[in-house]
């Protein structure tokens, strides 16, 4: 089954088309990059797929649920990561964390159990008991990421994965996508940052004036720059 | 142009801006804003005017007690305008807007800063206190025959005296404490808070000792005598040349009073100068850290309800909201222990026990209103910049709307609670208290219950971060004239209950009627409203 499908999906603001009639379908177990300048309308089809804008047309489906008509069961099947990870800055990180699983559908016990496995990839011993307030972005975005991956579930989408990370985490998390993706999950990631996409994505698809205009899988002959061209 | 008239400029703008884009929907907002506080201020002026003309009846022994009435207004509305100046100050010392951080990296001098911050504090602190204390003043030259422009003058006069003075003090009281409060703002804030309330008890008590209710059953003599013998018949006191500039004109104690202003001025605004960039600079270099407790974390992993824990965490840990919210309560028990002290069981004519009841039901009421509005209003819009995340959990908005009208169930009992007290707190209300409290507690949850169903048909997410903000846009000031609507209703029942114009039933079926369709329509409205959010 795809993770994700769409077909003829659409986003209209006024009179404007920020995504344009998009179809697309990413295999389970494959790692999906979205290129394209600024405003070709990668972040609003993730948006659409998480079902945090209404499409104007089409449809999106996630491991085949309908993200308009059936919008829960969509939901459980992945993990997101927005481009701007702030939330709940009056929380600490385990908190955010345990508050995650929580309304995910895990008991308190569960979810203890999993921040203890999960805490260890990144190093962020030292603030998880703060306030997110104190955190910096890159922190912040840790956490995000931790909170999107606490369930396992089989999609881990994430808008911008590496902006306001430092060298040794953006390795970290290349690395955890890699893991990932082998044990059969689905990452699909929107970046600006071509050497990201081309070390750890699988295939890619160029996205511009609101549609995907090239998709093509990504080697390490692959000229990054051209395919933006 | 000088530096300090640029500062003031680039407020100015910024005032004419937000005018002139959306100017319909903030024409509203302003509107609105004016009927509320005219509607306040006229509240405020009737009760006063009541009071002096009943004062008035008793010529020269009206009239100074009505003039120590005065005085006593002008010491507390002093009292308050320094409590405000500190707390904004503090506000502003400890998280400085970012605009304001822009200006440190600017060659601007200290002393153009603290004048535009002076400047500002006086602008706001006067027009808060013009509303709390013209009505007052209003009245006491309404039925003294001291009414005309000079009148009103004197009191422009009195009023800018106070404010000035209390912006000084409130701003120097705020840099020798910031860099201590910071960190610490939770605790900081209930000491204020206790501060506060302690000197505006011991004020009361001094206000109203209990020769002051003597005074009503004495002779000629004996009112002079204990007359004398209240405490704020000291000419000495700079707020009794103040008072004195209002009932009296201006005359030597006027002068004294300017004098007193200007040399408070002169030197508050020299230390504020000399220790602003310093101060702000060791709050920003000091090592800041929050610790938090485990309690929260438990909580979080234990309980069925995690959604609510969530946005109790987000009412209670930010110190600005608790700051608020303990303003508030204070200011509420301040004004019934006004109340309480000023009136006692005095009153023997049913009228005036009908009218205070009332007044004392829409006072209730406004506080608690105002209360709501800050804290249960904003709960969806609160959600802001972590609306990504939320809305993409698999959790229905459904849930997610019942978990914020859980929640203004939880926060609205303790309000419940303390407002039935008040009914059996004030020594006027001695009958009916049942329906009074059963009354209040019917309204304060259809009020509640209305602040979160409208902050959720049009929740400003981009002002999530700021609940003040939220609170005073035009569907905040649509939810407070709501309420308003509601409260008026139940106000009037209970007028004509207390005066037997209407059997019991048809007051219950009159609240619950218009309260339970309010609710029906806005549950509708919310839930279908709530499907279309997008972010």
């Amino acid at each position: 089954m795809d993770a994700i499908v769409t077909s003829g999906l659409t986003k209209r603001f006024g009179t404007f088309t920020a995504v344009d009639s998009v179809s697309l379908a990413i295999k389970e177990g494959e790692t999906y990059a979205l290129i394209g300048p600024n405003g070709a309308g990668k972040t609003t089809l993730i948006k659409i797929l998480v079902g945090l804008l209404i499409p104007t047309g089409g449809s999106a489906f996630i491991f085949g649920n309908d993200v308009r008509k059936n919008p829960i069961a969509a939901k459980r099947m992945f993990g997101y990561v927005s481009d701007d990870p702030s939330a709940y800055e009056y929380l600490s990180g385990s908190e955010f964390l345990t508050l995650t699983g929580r309304l995910r559908g895990m008991t308190g016990s569960e979810v203890s159990r999993r921040i203890g496995q999960l805490t260890p990839l990144f190093p962020i011993a030292d603030i998880i008991s703060l306030p997110m307030s104190q955190y910096s972005r890159g922190n912040k975005q840790k956490i995000a990421v931790l909170g999107a991956l606490l369930t396992k579930p089989k999609l881990l989408i994430i808008d911008e994965p590496i902006v306001g990370l430092d060298p040794e985490s953006i390795e970290i998390l290349g690395k955890t996508i890699l893991h990932y993706t082998k044990e059969g999950n689905t990452v699909f990631f929107v970046t600006h940052i071509l050497p990201f996409a081309q070390k750890f994505a699988q295939r890619t698809g160029v996205m511009k004036n609101g549609k995907i205009v090239k998709e093509t899988a990504i080697t390490k002959t692959t000229d990054m720059e051209k395919l933006l061209a | 142009m000088d530096t300090l008239g640029i500062l003031l400029w680039s407020d100015w703008i910024g005032v004419t801006r937000w005018f002139t884009t959306k100017s319909a929907g903030k024409f509203v907002v302003v509107l609105l804003f004016i009927l509320l506080f005219g509607a306040i201020s006229y509240a405020t002026w009737r009760m006063s005017d009541i009071f002096f003309r009943s004062l008035a009846i008793y010529e020269q022994f009206g009239a100074i007690t009505a003039a120590y009435i005065l005085h006593a207004a002008v010491l507390v509305v002093l009292w308050l305008a320094i409590g405000s100046s500190v707390a904004s100050s503090v506000g502003f010392l400890v998280s400085p807007t970012p605009t304001f951080s822009y200006l440190m990296t600017l060659p601007v001098q200290a002393k153009h800063i603290s004048r535009w911050l002076y400047v500002k504090s006086v602008i706001a602190n006067f027009l808060l206190m013009m509303f709390a204390f013209v009505p007052i003043a209003a009245a006491y030259g309404n039925a003294f025959g001291a009414g005309g422009i000079v009148f009103i003058m004197r009191v422009v006069l009195v009023l800018l005296c106070i404010v000035c003075i209390s912006s000084g003090i409130g701003m120097v009281i705020a840099l020798a404490s910031a860099a201590w409060i910071r960190g610490k703002e939770y605790m900081a804030g209930i000491a204020g808070m206790g501060i506060f309330f302690t000197v505006m008890v011991g004020l009361l008590k001094t206000i109203f000792p209990p020769a002051l209710s003597k005074l009503y059953d004495a002779s000629a003599l004996e009112f002079l005598d204990l007359f004398r013998t209240l405490p704020l018949n000291n000419q000495g006191l700079p707020t009794s040349w103040l008072s004195q500039t209002i009932t009296h004109g201006v005359s030597l104690p006027t002068l004294a009073a300017a004098g007193v202003t200007l040399i408070l001025i002169y030197i508050t605004l020299g230390i504020h100068e000399k220790r602003l960039i310093s101060v702000l600079l060791r709050i920003r270099s000091s090592p800041h850290s929050k610790k938090i407790s485990g309690t929260a974390m438990n909580a979080l992993e234990t309980t069925s309800i995690p959604l609510v824990v969530k946005d109790w965490l987000s009412i209670v840990r930010v110190a600005s909201e608790l700051g608020y919210g303990l303003f508030l309560v204070t200011v509420a028990v301040f004004f019934f222990l006004f109340l309480s002290f000023g009136i006692g069981n005095e009153l023997r004519q049913e009228i005036w026990r009908v009218q205070l009841t009332v007044f004392s039901f829409a006072w209730l009421v406004f506080f608690a209103i105002a209360i709501y509005l800050r804290f249960l209003f904003p709960l969806v819009a609160r959600e802001g910049r972590s609306a990504w995340y939320i809305f993409t959990l698999p959790i229905s908005r459904t849930r997610l709307l019942f978990s914020k009208i859980l929640l203004s169930i939880l926060v609205s009992v303790p309000i419940m609670i303390c407002s039935g007290l008040v009914w059996y707190w004030l020594p006027f209300v001695y009958v009916g208290r049942d329906q009074l409290v059963s009354l209040t507690i019917i309204v304060l949850l259809f009020v509640s219950l209305v602040q979160v169903l409208m902050g959720a048909i049009l929740p400003n997410f981009s002002q999530g971060n700021d609940p003040e903000k939220v609170s005073t846009s035009g569907m905040g000031i649509l939810t407070l004239f709501l309420c308003g609507i509601l409260a008026f209703i139940a106000g009037l029942s209970i007028e004509h209950l207390m005066k037997s114009e209407v059997s019991g039933m048809v007051y219950y079926a009159l609240i619950l009627g218009s309260g339970m369709t309010t609710l029906f329509v806005l549950w509708f409205a919310a839930n279908q409203s709530m499907k279309r959010w997008e972010w």
